[in-house]
């Protein structure tokens, strides 16, 4: 129950987070994506903020002898490349440039009630489902158990996936310092704000 | 709720975890300020988008924030390699659009 909380508190900083530093404006997002038109490079610097936060909280979690509502971390040891990894980032990458959503920010901008993020947010989870089922397809008569470690690779999905990849990963996300980590998160991304609002809306 | 986790974290933390991302925007639009979002997009190409989004984001095994944020932040030889594929399929489909198509 606690780790649940706990979860669920991070999501909470974490989708605050998203929506102060605008991540879950389409057109925001398209315009850091369009360098050859007028390029907006702030969200650069939230991800890459998001990044160094998170650095720290892997840190300390891993100083951890384990976390504290959990018996132990999810980390994921996968650190073969390969062409699934390639394969699904460029598709997510193709998604991600013709709408300007991404499924953290989708599914946060869905409290806002416009069908648009709702009907994308549907979509992609069919997309995710069709990606299950085409696994599941090839995979049978096939040796499951060949299958990724915890927390990796293509079958380590809950039927999202993403969400799931930053509670899975994110080993101080098990315990107690999940709030501390996600609270400093969003701290930074509030600074960002202020610094974008004060220098890219200025021009 | 389509499915569950074959592997990873109880599937009621993931739920958890996504149930608060709405929630924190709704704080955010409650107490700081109201959601700037514009979204022109026709019906088709935000179906086609959520599919193609969906679909890699399990294929590749990671999205923007898990890959990008998470993954990049404990360096991750896999992470990096996605941030970088995805990003740089995102801004190839962007000039395509934008300049070549003129959508």
């Amino acid at each position: 129950m606690r780790a649940t909380l706990s979860a669920l508190f991070g999501g909470t900083i974490f989708g605050a987070g998203l929506a102060l530093s605008d991540m879950i404006d389409p057109t925001r997002v398209l315009g850091f994506l369009d360098v050859a038109g007028r390029w907006d490079p702030t969200l650069a610097f939230v991800m890459a903020g998001a990044a160094l936060v998170s650095a720290l909280g892997y840190a300390v979690s891993y100083r951890l002898r384990r976390p504290v509502f959990e018996t132990s971390l999810f980390i994921p040891e996968n650190r073969q490349l390969d062409g699934q990894l390639i394969a699904g980032a460029t598709l997510l990458g193709i998604g991600w440039g013709v709408v300007g959503f991404c499924p953290d920010p989708a599914i946060a901008s869905l409290i806002y009630g416009f069908w648009q993020s709702w009907l994308f947010v549907v979509a992609m989870l069919i997309g995710m489902a069709l990606q299950r089922a085409a696994v599941t397809s090839r995979r049978r008569g096939a040796d499951a158990d060949t299958a990724d470690g915890p927390g990796i690779g293509l079958f380590s999905g809950f039927f999202l996936k993403a969400p799931q990849h930053c509670t899975a990963q994110d080993p101080v996300g098990r315990g107690l310092f999940q709030p501390i980590l996600h609270a400093a998160v969003a701290g930074h991304v509030l600074r960002m704000y202020g610094y974008l609002n004060s220098s890219s809306r200025a021009t | 709720m389509a499915g569950i986790a074959d592997a990873g974290p109880p599937w009621r933390l993931a739920a958890a975890f996504v149930l608060g991302l709405p929630v924190g925007a709704a704080l955010v639009s409650l107490f700081v300020r109201q959601p700037q979002i514009e979204v022109t997009l026709s019906a088709p190409l935000l179906i086609a988008g959520g599919l193609l989004v969906g679909f890699g984001t399990r294929l590749g095994s990671g999205c923007t924030s898990g890959h990008g944020v998470c993954g990049v932040s404990r360096l991750s030889p896999r992470s990096v390699v996605a941030t970088l594929t995805f990003i740089v399929a995102a801004m190839m489909i962007v000039f395509v659009t934008r300049h070549l198509m003129r959508v």
